[in-house]
């Protein structure tokens, strides 16, 4: 199983994103289409920071500072906003907590992204909307 | 068989040990019948306890401690191992089940396998006694105790005691901390006995060659006991931390350790532990050094930030300089000193508090710590200055003694200090600073001095002899002369330094102010009271005290009062809150300086700019903050910015050295609460001192009196002083009878129409829901002028539509009243009632009380409002009339219209319902019901 950086990571429609990553701050829980809870979160690694979507009873499973696996996610436009998610075939699980460096620059979701000219089933980067995120500002 | 061995919650992926000890179990199992193989574990296999205990599930848990003792038993190879890890897990100043009972197991482990840990491995004996001399603190502080943790208490004792009583060599080879740990405990009667003997009967201990203390203070208690204080986790977050997070990046791991390791009050202990822990057991590479990564000082400097308790915040530091007191180059790591030095160094250009602080500290543990060690303690001292600049820490200590913003006498003491080491003499006994000489000499040696740091209330009541040298030495930490004598030249100086410049006295005027709110005690007369001192204050300041506050709530508002002596006092006043500023600020106000209105104006522009940010954008998160700066919110934005300094102690922020990241809707809102709040704590100060005997002044008259004040000053909008009131005080100000006069009788039609939104969008209430207090203001108000009673009225109107108050019990009481038969005086007030009766819907309670109303001058009132209401809403009219006939119908079903049964009918009202019916050609009782 290949593990993926964050950085290296770019929308598809593929549950196939394998990753780790330390969480950094949550937003407040929303009730998406009044039927599951989700939450909106900043998590990061070494390379990149994303923004990452919880759902159901993943929300209050998690605080800040835990460290996080991945298992078949995926990184895909959620009501017009880009987020990393497990979606229903993937799995997310506590790993650790607090020792793990991290980045808040780039942040993959706060850029915008255009299919590839060479290859439509790929997107590539065509410019960065904001370095850090917008939602979660950095704490200074 | 394989069962769970941890609890893990949802979402936590297993565990890699718990899955290959599983494995290893299913292995294994075959060969757990006997006959038993002899193969020896390696101490890998003892890794459990360090890393899954506080997981495992309880069976599991009892099973591991019976088998530990077991193993003590057959002296296992590397059994030692496994209890200095099961040490570490017991946590300090946790005073959960689940910790106190593994620490009782462990202590009775301890004693009851005494003999085979003596015989075997006698090192691991010290290692509990350092770990329970040290959680015993921790407990016997605790005043509630129950019977749990009193049993506890008592093993614990009984431990420390065996070894110091039995095993006094083993003692000793934990070294000088052992003295700081005994110090902590020098309340208790059983330690004071071993006190008395340490000082004067060092044989008593049957160890040949122990003469005294000093013996201890010489070693240097190796890094591994600091290691039993921190568990396993927390070791790792710190070595992480220290390690790993660079500087500048460190706010959310920060956080995240304080949530974890600090969130309660209890958990404060564990800083002198995690400062130990720091300077004397993870001592970085130089790579890391040179690195950008976060230093040892300043993580040091961020958990000095965590003591509220002022024990725990002399341990911390006196766990910071502990070795700098018996530093000798030979025997001591140069590594151990290094965090304090720099800590103090590094602060000065943004945090010199904290150098003064510390520099202070050391001083008094110079002078005072151990006064029959004195020279050994300065020699040092003195050897660690001396280290610090050869091996090339710091160059120069320039910035310590020659910097402008350390107190003057700090810095005199600390160059005569250092002279001493410069010309090669370690005998620096009398130096000019002051704390020794008001010290008696003390014949009896001074164990108790000791404990000086951190005097407990305990000690007061220990025996005559320790009695007497114990107040001494709090005597000599509680009034700190040298900080008197600080304040004393810093008062005298304010008088050159305003002249040179407003800035050159706002600066002393700062420094002033905190060192007078950071004295413990001062004297209750001469020079230093509060009293001399702030007329002094005063004289020197002249008309810049407490100015009356030019266009304080308007457009025009400048900047410069921002940084006002008056603002600045208020905001030292509202960020301490102690007793000694109240006194000051009453001190002043009895001087005739308008203290309350200034109080009052500053908290109500606040609120103000608090109230227009509010409407700037729905939530002010940082990157809003640019804008914010450069809006109109001047005295807002200073505000917070002075509350996040870490001078105002009280006010503690999670993040250290932070400006206005964390600035957030709730922490304004609770901002500008605590300055009202500290405003309504000057009235009640000021009422309790100097107006008791007079007992009618009430905290709204005074109020009041400040509103008057204030209301006078040029460009002051009494609009915003109201609304801020009414919003933030309104059990002082709703329903007030003076202070709702001086508005009607101040607000412009204008501010009127203002305040009637705020009230219909129930932003805040001025006459509350109590109908008896509302009726007693309705009848004072008659004497007031036609004009204000209009502006009454018109505000009673609005609120009383959105409140819950029963319009129709006001209604009756009013009309029943005696003040009625006056029509002169009247007229406003019912002509009030009627307007609001008929924009009023004709509900049953309502249409019966008009009806019911008594016949008197204003007979046409009840025909008017029935008639108002028959003209806007008929069907609820009448329905409401039929339920008040059929309520007080008589028994046979007669309606009381036709047939009076007793209960008095306005006739005003009777007679405009016949003619109304008679009009349409109906009869009324048909109507309102009968059968």
């Amino acid at each position: 199983m290949e593990m993926l950086c964050l950085k290296d990571i770019a929308p598809a429609a593929q549950n196939n994103i394998n990753t780790q990553f330390i969480l950094l701050d949550k937003g407040r829980a929303n009730l998406e289409g009044g039927q599951t809870k989700t939450c909106l979160a900043l998590v990061a690694d070494e390379t990149a920071a994303v923004h990452f979507q919880f759902w159901g009873d993943e929300c209050d499973a998690f605080k800040p500072g835990d460290i996080i696996r991945l298992s078949n996610g995926i990184f895909s436009y959620n009501r017009n906003s880009l987020v990393l998610r497990a979606g229903k075939k993937g799995s997310i699980e506590k790993v650790g907590e607090f020792t793990m460096a991290y980045v808040e620059t780039p942040n993959m979701s706060e850029i915008k992204w255009v299919p590839d000219p060479n290859n439509s089933r790929t997107y590539v980067q065509e410019a960065v909307i904001s370095a850090y995120s917008r939602v979660f500002p950095p704490v200074l | 068989m394989a069962a769970n061995l941890l609890r893990i919650a949802t979402h936590e992926a297993e565990n890699q040990l718990a899955l290959s000890l599983r494995q290893a179990f299913l292995l294994l199992e075959s060969n757990l019948r006997p006959p038993f193989p002899l193969t020896i574990p390696t101490s890998e296999e003892y890794q459990v306890t360090n890393e899954l205990l506080e997981k495992l599930v309880d069976s599991a848990r009892n099973q591991l401690l019976w088998v530990t003792g077991e193993m003590v038993d057959v002296s296992a190879v590397g059994f030692d191992a496994l209890l200095v890890s099961l040490l570490r897990q017991v946590v300090g100043g946790d005073f959960t089940d689940g910790n106190l009972w593994l620490c009782f197991e462990v202590a009775t482990l301890f004693l009851s396998k005494w003999d085979s840990l003596l015989e075997e491995e006698p090192m691991v004996l010290t290692s509990g006694l350092y770990a329970f001399l040290r959680l015993l603190a921790d407990h016997c502080r605790v005043s509630s105790r129950n019977s749990k943790l009193e049993a506890l208490v008592r093993l614990e004792i009984e431990f420390c005691l065996k070894m110091l009583r039995e095993q006094f060599h083993l003692c000793l080879k934990v070294g000088r901390d052992v003295i700081r740990l005994l110090q902590d405990l020098h309340h208790m009667p059983e330690f004071q006995a071993v006190w008395r003997d340490l000082v004067l009967n060092p044989t008593v201990f049957g160890t040949s060659g122990f003469l005294g203390i000093a013996q201890f203070y010489s070693t240097r208690t190796s890094s591994r006991y600091f290691l039993l204080r921190i568990p396993p986790m927390m070791e790792t977050h710190l070595r992480f931390l220290l390690t790993q997070v660079k500087l500048g990046g460190q706010k959310r791991h920060q956080a995240w350790f304080a949530s974890k390791y600090l969130f309660s009050p209890d958990r404060e202990t564990l800083i002198c532990d995690i400062v130990r822990f720091i300077c004397c057991t993870h001592h970085p590479t130089k790579e890391i050094i040179q690195s950008d990564i976060i230093p040892r000082w300043a993580v040091i400097g961020w958990l000095l930030k965590f003591c509220r308790k002022n024990y725990v915040e002399a341990n911390a530091k006196l766990a910071l300089f502990y070795n700098w007191l018996f530093f000798d180059e030979r025997a001591d790591k140069l590594m151990d000193i290094e965090p304090a030095v720099l800590l103090m160094v590094c602060s000065v250009p943004k945090y010199v508090e904290i150098t003064n602080s510390l520099l202070e500290f050391l001083f008094l543990l110079v002078d005072n710590y151990d006064m029959e060690h004195k020279e050994m303690i300065t020699r040092g001292v003195l050897s660690s200055f001396n280290c610090l600049i050869s091996k090339g820490v710091i160059h120069t200590f320039d910035v310590l003694t020659s910097s402008g913003v350390i107190f003057p006498l700090l810095r005199e003491r600390l160059a005569t200090f250092l002279l001493g080491m410069k010309a090669g003499i370690a005998k620096e006994l009398r130096p000019i600073g002051v704390s020794n000489q008001c010290l008696p000499a003390l014949k009896f040696p001074n164990s108790s001095c000791i404990g000086t740091p951190t005097p407990s209330p305990k000690k007061q009541q220990m025996g005559v002899q320790e009695s007497q040298i114990g107040s001494n030495s709090i005597d000599s930490v509680a009034h700190p002369r040298t900080l008197i004598e600080d304040l004393g030249s810093l008062v005298q100086n304010l008088v050159e330094a305003i002249k040179k410049s407003d800035e050159a006295g706002l600066s002393i005027l700062q420094k002033i102010l905190d060192l007078y709110v950071s004295i413990e005690n001062l004297p209750a007369s001469g020079p230093n009271s509060v009293r001399s001192l702030s007329a002094k204050i005063s004289k020197d300041l002249e008309h810049k005290l407490f100015t009356p506050v030019q266009c304080f709530l308007d457009e025009r508002y400048s900047g410069t009062e921002v940084e006002s002596v008056t603002s600045i006092i208020i905001r030292k006043f509202v960020f301490s809150q102690k007793e000694r500023t109240q006194e000051m600020l009453s001190c002043w106000s009895m001087d005739g300086f308008p203290v309350g209105p200034c109080l009052l104006s500053y908290a109500s522009r606040l609120a103000y700019e608090a109230n227009k940010l509010d409407n700037l954008g729905k939530s002010i998160v940082s990157d809003s903050l640019p804008k914010l700066k450069d809006s109109q919110v001047p005295l807002l934005k200073f505000h917070v910015k002075d509350c996040h300094n870490p001078l105002n102690s009280n006010q503690k922020c999670f993040e250290t050295f932070d400006s206005l990241s964390e600035l957030d809707r709730e922490l304004v809102a609770k901002l500008i609460d605590d300055v009202f709040i500290a405003y309504k704590c000057f009235l009640s100060h000021l009422k309790t001192t100097f107006h008791n005997r007079e007992g009618e002044t009430t905290l709204s008259k005074l109020l009041l009196s400040d509103l008057i004040s204030c209301s006078k000053w040029k460009g002051m909008r009494l609009k915003y002083l109201c609304q801020s009131l009414f919003s933030h005080l309104p059990d002082l100000s709703v329903g007030e009878e003076g202070i709702i006069r001086l508005l009607m009788s101040c607000l412009d039609d204008g501010d009127i129409l203002d305040v009637k939104f705020d009230i219909g969008l129930r932003r805040y209430s001025l006459f509350g829901e109590n109908t008896e207090a509302i009726l007693s203001l309705i009848k004072t108000s008659l004497k007031w002028e036609s004009l204000e009673q209009h502006k009454f009225w018109g505000l009673l109107g609005v609120e009383l539509a959105v409140s819950g108050v029963r319009l129709e019990k006001l209604i009756l009481n009013f009309f029943c009243s005696a003040e009625i038969n006056d029509p002169s005086l009247c007229s406003t007030a019912v002509g009030g009632l009627l307007s609001i009766c008929n924009s009023r819907a004709p509900t049953p309670e309502l249409v019966g009380a008009v009806i019911l109303l008594p016949n008197h001058v204003f007979q046409a009132f009840a025909a008017a409002v029935l008639s108002t209401w028959a003209h806007l809403n008929a069907s609820l009219l009448f329905d409401s009339l039929a339920e008040f006939s059929e309520k007080h119908g008589s028994q046979n079903g007669e309606s009381i219209f036709s047939n009076p049964t007793g209960v008095m009918v306005n006739h005003s009202a009777i007679l405009w319902l016949l003619n109304y019916f008679d009009a349409r050609g109906v009869n009324l009782s048909y109507v309102l019901g009968g059968s």
